[in-house]
């Protein structure tokens, strides 16, 4: 148990982390490249935009699952917030299952239309556009996944017995 | 209206009522579309990728949030802190100056309004506390100054209207900068005249010796938006890259001169980034299913007639546009309503020829003082939150601020001259 843990977590800290984190890294490297060759060699770079565009996508969906797990994606919380807390996770479930299910419709057509996106490619490095997109697939699972997570917390939360509150004497 | 959309508005409403993610709820109203209208959701998510690819202006704004996080360093905002405190030297409500001064500074190297109220407002309501001010003035002023931050370039919120409109990036950024001292100004008279009636301290002259060390010391980071306007300005970069270089500079004035950075905070920087580049540009990506619909369903030209039939006034429009997305600033996030609303009066705005780069100053303006506005202005929280200042507290001494600031906003819409005679002296 404790090994599939490790090994769920150092595939998490891959994927949310160190990838967009590395790619953060040749985005940020390949624009100052970009222009000092520009001016002090004369001599623009071609496939500059296209190599940070595709880190650019990469960090964005794989960035928003990262948010989702650390749970700081934006939300509207005003409704939430004047709720006592049982219908506050009855709320939050209700979301959650909502989303959950959309998603899970749309999981095999995004994936078979990524997977099609396979015959065109992009203008420069020629890369298939199915692999530009392909972090959308994992984004979708991860999504789920988090989901899911969250959904089994608020149940368990909600079918809780009420604490109830011994009064001292 | 169609069933589909019908049915895409319920699922937007329900994004709010129910607490979703924003982004996961947009993409979700989407779906809702697609099933319904019997298209094949699997192209939602290519809209949603290929919004992503395609805005190459929006690759600044991970370099911004980059940049912002090595610089919003207490180090870093302590000098700048003391530069902005012997500037003022002794004046009555000296502290109060100091804030706003001090967030005016600082907004030139972040685009947050948040980053500023959390780090540099942490530290300048701790000071005015220890000097006898009133918690809630010190609250209210921390909150109102840091709706700077994204009027005075960089700023992310004029990035993504940059992105929605095809404004220059350039030219918003500069037309902010008139506005934004303005506000400056509008708080500054609003602090002498409340300093002067409740007899808040007067400063202390700070030597000249003493000056001058913490001038030299603040002027590595003073440089930041020469570098980054001046990159821009002289067409040497584009934004994208200017927010690139900004971002090498903090890192080497943070890593060689102020010496608060090391490899492995540098690590963790770049991860908040990662996250918080996840979170803003993920809701432009999702974005897209929101557009689809409006764009499918000709939502922004049923809008323009129906404003057009109500009036022709060029004005009047102006004037209901700033009160509903003030009203929405209390209520939703301003990414959100930048994403879903601007897309809608965009024609509309063309239509009555209004220039885009002074509309897009006026919006921004409009939904930052959102921000502070009560009872839900997300600033209010952050400055309570720091300084361990109860809320009403800070909401009831928010009020005169919040009418400067809603001068100046009324100033800029009525006089577009004010935003665009730096955009247009620099072309």
């Amino acid at each position: 148990m404790t090994k599939l843990k490790k090994c769920r977590d150092l595939l998490q800290k891959i994927i949310e982390e160190i990838i967009p984190c590395i790619l953060f890294c040749v985005l940020f490297i390949v624009f100052i490249v970009q222009v000092v060759m520009r001016y002090v060699f004369n001599n623009p770079l071609t496939w500059s935009l296209e190599v940070t565009s595709i880190c650019y996508v990469w960090i964005v969906t794989l960035g928003a699952c990262y948010a989702q797990r650390l749970r700081s994606h934006v939300s509207f919380t005003m409704l939430y917030d004047a709720m006592p807390e049982k219908k506050r996770h009855f709320l939050k479930m209700t979301g959650n299952s909502l989303i959950f299910v959309l998603f899970g419709l749309l999981y095999i057509p995004a994936i078979k239309y990524i997977i099609n996106l396979k015959i065109s490619k992009t203008a420069v490095l020629h890369l298939p556009f199915s692999v530009v997109y392909s972090p959308f697939i994992a984004f979708l699972s991860l999504i789920l996944i988090y989901l899911l997570i969250e959904i089994i917390e608020d149940i368990k939360l909600l079918l809780k017995p009420e604490d109830k509150e011994i009064k001292p004497l | 209206m169609s069933w589909p959309l019908i049915a895409a508005l319920i699922m937007f409403v329900l994004m709010f009522l129910l607490r979703m993610p924003i982004p996961l709820g947009m993409i979700s109203v989407g779906i809702v579309y697609f099933l319904l209208k019997g298209l094949n959701p699997g192209i939602l998510s290519g809209q949603i990728m290929s919004m992503l690819y395609s805005k190459y202006v929006l690759i600044a704004v991970p370099l911004f949030i980059f940049s912002a996080t090595v610089m919003n360093d207490g180090k870093i905002t302590e000098y700048i802190f003391k530069f902005a405190n012997g500037l003022i030297g002794n004046k009555k409500g000296a502290l109060g100056h100091v804030n706003i001064i001090a967030s005016l500074i600082f907004s030139g190297m972040t685009g947050s309004a948040i980053a500023d109220a959390s780090g540099l407002g942490a530290m300048e309501i701790d000071i005015m506390r220890k000097n006898g001010y009133d918690e809630g003035f010190s609250g209210a002023i921390t909150a109102a100054s840091a709706t700077i931050g994204p009027i005075f370039p960089p700023s992310i919120p004029m990035v993504t209207y940059a992105m929605l409109s095809g404004a220059s990036v350039g030219a918003l950024f500069i037309g902010g900068m008139i506005p934004g001292v303005l506000i400056a100004v509008a708080l500054m008279v609003y602090v002498g005249i409340i300093s002067r009636k409740r007899n808040y301290p007067a400063g202390e002259k700070a030597p000249l010796r003493d000056f001058l060390f913490f001038t030299f010391k603040a002027i590595p980071a003073l440089l930041t938006p020469v570098i980054l306007l001046g990159g821009i300005y002289t067409g040497w970069m584009t934004s994208t890259e200017a927010g690139a270089v900004a971002g090498l500079y903090a890192i080497v004035v943070s890593f060689l001169i102020y010496r608060t950075l090391g490899v492995k905070s540098l690590w963790k920087m770049i991860k908040s980034t990662v996250r918080q580049t996840g979170i803003v540009a993920m809701m432009v990506g999702a974005s897209a299913a929101i557009s689809y619909i409006v764009t499918r369903e000709n939502v922004a030209s049923t809008v323009a007639e129906l404003v057009l039939q109500i009036t022709q006034n060029k004005y009047v429009f102006l004037l209901a546009v700033n009160i509903s997305f003030l009203i929405l600033g209390m209520f939703i996030n301003v990414t959100t309503i930048q994403l879903v609303f601007i897309p809608i009066i965009l024609p509309l705005v063309e239509a009555f020829g209004i220039n885009l780069v002074h509309f897009g100053v006026v919006i921004v303006l409009n939904m930052m003082i959102g921000l502070s506005t009560p009872p839900f202005g997300t600033l209010l929280f952050v400055t309570s939150g720091v300084g361990d200042i109860p809320l009403k507290k800070v909401i009831k001494e928010i009020r005169w601020p919040l009418v400067g600031m809603l001068a100046v906003l009324f100033l800029i819409t009525y006089i577009p001259d004010i935003v665009m005679v730096l955009p247009q002296l620099l072309n």
